[in-house]
């Protein structure tokens, strides 16, 4: 999985939220370098009003934060007719353990665990994309 | 003969109602013993008095009888000397005037009857009477007791010469009546002494028992448990009163000690609670404490991998061929400074597993584990470390072991990596070998190295936090001196242990010893 194609998700929409400036700009970084248009929210107030105007491919939510956390985004998003079959990746610093069932019980597609690095981030998104069949089509591999 | 019949009834009632007579109430036996000893008093004296009265009237009628002889004696004695019936007669009905004389009867010498008041049929001659016929011969009057009468005789002699016999009899019917009043005295007075003594004793019992019946139902407040109630016996003896007033005594000091007692225990109660409260409280803010405690290991936690992350994921960034460029001496120093914060956040995660572990909090689950899986995940994580120093690793999973085993998969990485990692640290050339096997109802993980080996005295506190084996080593390996007291924690938590065989120059293994769960095979399908 070393050799993962830079045009992989090229030309993707893709909402990033986490309320870290440091890690939504390693998000970009990363995820900028493979093609996708990044976009940012600091909250999941502002992740829903990005979502509902960017219909992002998919979005990478952290699940602790002010305002809204990711808890709530995935619930408000997955209410909404328009918005609930884009898929959502939660992002946490903390994996506790049944954290990976409570996230999928909450809506969330799956979760990626922090600190994203240049080498294990794309990996494991990698899996995670290849496993939803409505983003798999679109993987330039 | 009558008292004796009495007691002997009294002794009869006495022991058939044995049972019962201890159970009476006290003014029944009271009454019960007063009448008796009155009744038998009253016949006592009575029957005393009735027969000396009877003695009395009966040597009266006696002295009676004898006078009248005399008389007679005197009044015939000429007219029997000369036979002269008709006087005799004459006199004697005289005689027989008199009150109580039933009869009298004048005999001759031969014991003839001369004259006679009664029957003469009866006495015809002497001869028929055996008493009269030995009057003739003694010289003194003689009486004789009958049923109803008393009969009295006597000679009639003039010088030596008998000249008959003078014979009477007395009405014992005024005996009898005086003796039948004096009966009817005795019984009336007996029934007016049990009376007497009835209400005598009703009276008495009941200043003696009111006052006892007055005490019972006052202290059977004190027996219920109503110390409140004064105790006040009126009237009544003074040995009553002097109860009613010793148990009033009682009861003001039995009430004074519950007062006391109650008020002690009210003030215990107050303290008790103020210390229970205390406890509470203490116990609250204990909680909150080990709460606050374990909020600030996980802000901690976060707050500190968080900068980490960041330089984490630049760095990652730089070094990741994504066009950034660097000179081969910014890259160096990129490269450091990842390598830096790798150890970094490896020393804070070791230590929060410690403090996790140490405050109780570290929570281990038990899932289906393959350890072949295991084994190839550890092989992947390190091996690039065996690449870098250029040291051959083997990995070794022995078939003894079951596919599935139960165990906390996160808990066992942490021993294992720790273990590799430092086997990786202080091998400098050779090899380092994961070994993973059964030993009967257990499984061991064992690292070996052909590292530097550790010294005998090291061996001892070589799995205590923050001791390597000399300062020197920590300069020359870097290093936190968490992992092993971490690895020996995690397995002494999982029910296992930590052992280690070590030569100088030669290399080290340390091999975990942990128990040895087998998954069951339909819970495959739960790993991957």
């Amino acid at each position: 999985m070393s050799k993962i194609p830079p045009d992989l998700l090229q030309g993707w929409d893709i909402v990033v939220i986490d309320d870290e400036p440091d890690s939504l700009e390693i998000a970009r970084y990363i995820l900028d370098f493979y093609g996708a248009h990044v976009h940012t929210a600091t909250n999941g107030k502002e992740g829903i009003a990005l979502v509902e105007t960017i219909k992002p491919r998919f979005v990478i939510s952290d699940l602790s934060m002010p305002e809204m956390d990711g808890w709530e985004f995935v619930q408000e998003l997955k209410s909404t007719v328009y918005t609930k079959d884009i898929p959502v990746v939660a992002l946490t610093a903390h994996a506790m353990k049944g954290d990976r069932e409570r996230a999928i019980g909450a809506g969330f597609h799956n979760y990626l665990t922090k600190p994203l690095t240049a080498t294990t981030f794309m990996d494991e998104l990698l899996i995670l994309l290849l496993d939803i069949p409505q983003l798999s089509d679109y993987l330039t591999l | 003969m009558h008292s004796a019949m009495l007691n002997d009834k009294q002794g009869q009632k006495t022991t058939s109602r044995h049972m019962q007579w201890s159970t009476w109430s006290l003014q029944r036996q009271l009454m019960t013993v007063v009448t008796a000893i009155g009744l038998a008093v009253v016949i006592g004296i009575s029957l005393v008095f009735i027969l000396r009265q009877n003695q009395t009237l009966k040597s009266q009628l006696e002295e009676r009888a004898i006078t009248t002889l005399i008389s007679i004696d005197v009044a015939t004695i000429d007219e029997i000397y000369f036979t002269n019936v008709d006087q005799i007669e004459t006199i004697v009905t005289n005689f027989t005037e008199m009150s109580g004389i039933r009869a009298i009867r004048i005999y001759d010498a031969d014991g003839r009857l001369l004259v006679a008041t009664d029957d003469t049929t009866l006495g015809a001659s002497l001869t028929n009477d055996p008493y009269a016929v030995t009057l003739l011969q003694i010289d003194s009057p003689q009486l004789e007791w009958r049923s109803d009468r008393l009969v009295a005789g006597q000679r009639v002699t003039v010088g030596n010469q008998v000249l008959g016999v003078i014979y009477v009899e007395l009405s014992t019917s005024h005996l009898n009546n005086q003796l039948q009043i004096s009966l009817l005295q005795s019984f009336v007075s007996a029934i007016l002494v049990g009376i007497f003594g009835v209400v005598a004793v009703l009276f008495v019992s009941r200043s003696l028992t009111n006052p006892i019946a007055t005490l019972v139902s006052q202290t059977r407040f004190i027996a219920h448990g109503d110390l409140t109630k004064p105790i006040y016996v009126q009237g009544g003896s003074s040995e009553i009163t002097d109860l009613g007033a010793t148990i009033e005594e009682m009861r003001h000091n039995l009430q004074k000690i519950y007062t006391e007692l109650e008020q002690r225990v009210a003030e215990r109660t107050v303290e008790l609670k103020l210390a229970r409260d205390e406890a509470i409280a203490a116990q609250r803010v204990a909680d909150e404490n080990s709460r606050l405690k374990s909020e600030f290991l996980s802000t901690m936690s976060h707050e500190l991998r968080t900068p980490l992350n960041a330089i984490e994921g630049f760095t990652s960034i730089m070094l990741g061929g994504m066009g950034i460029e660097l000179s081969s001496r910014a890259e160096d120093m990129v490269k450091r400074v990842s390598s830096n914060s790798k150890r970094l956040l490896h020393l804070i995660n070791d230590f929060l597993d410690l403090s996790r572990i140490e405050s109780g909090r570290l929570e281990l689950i038990k899932e289906p584990i393959s350890p072949q899986r295991l084994a190839r995940k550890w092989e992947a994580q390190v091996g690039v470390l065996a690449e870098e120093k250029g040291i051959l690793f083997t990995v070794d999973v022995n078939p003894d072991l079951p596919p599935l085993i139960l165990s906390d998969e996160d808990a066992l990485s942490k021993i294992a990596i720790n273990l590799l990692s430092n086997a990786f640290k202080f091998t400098h050339k050779g090899q380092v070998s994961l070994n993973l096997q059964r030993v009967s109802n257990e499984w061991i993980i064992a690292v070996s190295d052909t590292g530097i080996g550790i010294p005998l005295h090291a061996r001892e506190y070589i799995f205590d936090e923050f001791r390597q084996v000399d300062g020197s080593s920590k300069r020359l390996y870097g290093g936190t001196g968490l992992g092993l007291a971490l690895v020996q924690k995690l397995a002494r938590v999982m029910g296992g242990n930590v052992s280690l065989q070590s030569e100088i120059g030669e290399g080290s293994t340390f091999t975990v010893t942990l128990p040895l769960e087998i998954a069951e095979e339909n819970e495959q399908g739960a790993v991957l």
